[in-house]
């Protein structure tokens, strides 16, 4: 693959590598079918996040191989590959299969020319498996809305909960468990938007109000993303405990994906009774997904099972209770792009071109099941 | 047990604050009738800088409201960082309101702001807070301490805390002198290096139901302080002084007197032996 990018793709692609960084510590590449996809996962698996590019993100593109490639690279090379992008006048991108090393041209003022060999490791195929299908609750609104809001929160604070409410959203701290906290030390921060004041706010008709809590980090990171491209975002959830999803793109050159895993509030034992039962019947859904998927999907899924760490890196300040009573999140990755999907998700957005055709290839090993800790 | 009011001059508040959190992170508020008061003093147990500090109520607040069985006032402890980042996100804001209350059974410091996002979204901070008893109120006392030997009016504080700031980097602790005739000196002296600091032609402050000063060379007096804490005491050139009063009490402390119309802050910082 040869690809160059110029001008603002190039500062866009530097956000790019800046919000990953702060997300986890690799970059995946995916080449397949003249589409480029970059994905980025923490170590424990609970957040993702993936960019789709188009070619009009690219000054140009070509394939040269009629192979497919998935490759990863630490991001911190990368990084400082692109620290001084500013002084970037064209970056070109060369995968070099034979020695494993992504070839990065750059072009300088003046006529200066540097070249950066990135050796890189062949890899697995990760998705992500939530598509926008999956969630029933959908609002929309600008990111610079939730940018202000979020800085009106301290630095420090490591959640944030999101509060839904059939006419409101809310911002708030993430209370550990007021009643057992001898002395609650931290400031407690809440700003509440009103549904008027939001693009979109559509909710499905199982909606209860609920309290969705997550890793504030990552989501910053996606936020500062989508603040730099000046898009609106889409923010698509169904219950606490199920992961959000959050969805944006810049017509023509670019489309991300993001999930992040929400963890269940201790304090709501009682309605995660019927939060539970509701997760049955998805248990369901996910198989039957699944069986479609594999019968039209036909790459390797990865199975991750993993909430010790998961809720041990999500964060320092998490009481022992929350740690046991968490949802577990086994987030199973399969491959869950089509033609239709994609017609789907883009019938309440302008349509674009993606072209999302893909050879399929034959299946290794296939792990199916959605499975609870309910069993 | 009933306290609410509404900020009127949140800039003063924001610049006390922000001196105050240089000291100590945990302050005590004391609101009466006509003043709000600072008070950190963790420096009675721990030999550090103790800061009383008291502002008029009306000058900061527009509607004040405080109701209680002890003679309508309400002492309150609070972590400064957090009430510091609560009155900042209000900066922007037109409204701000102070309520005390109690949820999960837990006090707190409400502090409602109408926020200047999309044109006025509800944000509420809830400081933590404990309460204090009018008993333990009694335990803080501002110290007792004989008239001072010299009393001089500083030159402009933030000027001084470059000086200190230089000096901070080679020694630990420094020496002040003054004497009644308008000359101070701040000194530090190491093995390498000895550098001093001279200032002529200040003033005496005249103080109320007091003789008038006398002008004396020979009235001096010295004191040696930890050089960090004086620098952390300079601090309060953020709330843009009109007079600053230096007092010094022969072996026991160094008094600063930080002084607006509205507002006092002293700082007690204890004398190095």
């Amino acid at each position: 693959m040869q690809a160059t990018i110029t001008a603002q793709s190039i500062r866009t692609f530097h956000k790019l590598l800046q919000c990953c960084s702060r997300i986890g510590d690799e970059l995946r590449f995916e080449i397949v079918d003249e589409t480029l996809i970059l994905r980025t996962f923490d170590s424990s698996r609970s957040a993702f996040i993936v960019f789709f590019f188009d070619k009009g993100f690219f000054e140009s593109y070509q394939i040269l191989t009629e192979e497919n490639i998935t490759f990863k690279t630490g991001l911190k090379n990368l990084l400082t590959v692109f620290k001084k992008s500013n002084t970037f006048e064209r970056v070109q991108f060369n995968v070099d299969p034979e020695s494993n090393n992504l070839v990065l041209a750059i072009n300088l003022r003046f006529g200066f020319r540097k070249i950066h060999q990135i050796p890189y490791d062949e890899c697995d195929l990760v998705h992500a498996k939530y598509t926008v299908e999956h969630f029933p609750h959908r609002v929309a609104c600008r990111s610079k809305l939730l940018v202000d809001c979020l800085s009106k929160f301290q630095q420090s604070l490591n959640e944030l909960t999101f509060s839904f409410t059939p006419n409101s959203m809310t911002l708030k701290t993430y209370d550990i468990d007021p009643q057992k906290a001898i002395r609650n030390k931290k400031l407690k921060t809440e700003i509440s938007i009103k549904k008027e004041d939001i693009e979109r706010f559509y909710l499905g008709e199982t909606f209860i109000n609920c309290d969705l809590t997550f890793t504030i980090k990552e989501f910053r990171a996606l936020l500062s993303f989508c603040e730099f491209v000046r898009q609106p975002i889409n923010i698509f959830f169904d219950w606490e405990g199920k992961p959000l999803m959050c969805c944006f793109k810049v017509p023509n050159e670019l489309r991300v994906d993001f999930v992040l895993s929400t963890f269940v509030n201790p304090n709501l034992q009682r309605e995660t009774q019927s939060g539970m039962s509701s997760m049955q019947t998805d248990s369901e859904d996910y198989s039957s997904q699944n069986d479609y998927s594999q019968s039209q999907s036909q790459s390797q899924e990865i199975q991750s099972q993993d909430i010790q760490s998961q809720s041990q890196s999500q964060s320092q300040s998490l009481s022992q209770e929350t740690q046991t009573q968490s949802q577990e999140l086994h987030e199973e990755f399969s491959q869950n792009i089509n033609n239709d999907e994609e017609q789907n998700y883009l019938s309440g957005l302008k349509k674009d071109n993606y072209d999302l055709s893909r050879k399929r290839k034959q299946p290794e090993k296939i792990t199916t099941g959605y499975t609870s800790n309910l069993d | 047990m009933k306290f609410h009011a509404t900020i009127h001059d949140l800039a003063l508040l924001i610049r006390t604050v922000q001196s105050l959190v240089k000291i100590d992170k945990i302050g005590i508020i004391h609101f009466t009738a006509e003043q709000v008061s600072f008070i950190l003093d963790s420096g009675q147990t721990t030999d550090d800088i103790q800061v009383w500090c008291s502002i008029n109520q009306d000058s900061i607040f527009k509607t004040y409201v405080v109701e209680s069985l002890s003679e309508n006032e309400i002492a309150i402890e609070v972590n400064l960082n957090n009430l510091l980042h609560a009155l900042k996100t209000g900066q922007v804001s037109n409204e701000m309101s102070w309520k005390l209350t109690k949820k999960d059974n837990l006090p707190y410091l409400s502090i409602s702001i109408m926020c200047e996002i999309n044109n006025g979204l509800p944000l509420v901070q809830d400081v933590p807070i404990q309460i204090i008893t009018p008993q333990n109120l009694q335990r803080h006392k501002e110290p007792d301490l004989p008239e001072p030997d010299v009393q001089i009016m500083l030159p402009q504080l933030s000027k001084l805390q470059c000086i200190v700031d230089k000096m901070k980097e080679m020694a630990n602790t420094i020496l002040i002198k003054a004497n009644m005739a308008g000359a101070m000196s701040l000194s530090i002296k190491t093995d390498i290096v000895s550098v001093q600091t001279l200032f002529k032609d200040l003033e005496h402050p005249q103080i109320e139901g007091q003789p008038e000063y006398v002008r004396d060379e020979n009235k001096t007096a010295e004191i040696r302080v930890d050089i960090k804490k004086l620098r952390k005491v300079l601090y309060s050139h953020y709330v843009n002084p009109k007079n600053a009063v230096l007092c010094l009490v022969k072996n026991q402390a160094l008094v600063v007197h930080v002084l607006l119309d509205v507002m006092y802050l002293t700082y007690y910082i204890p004398a190095l032996l």
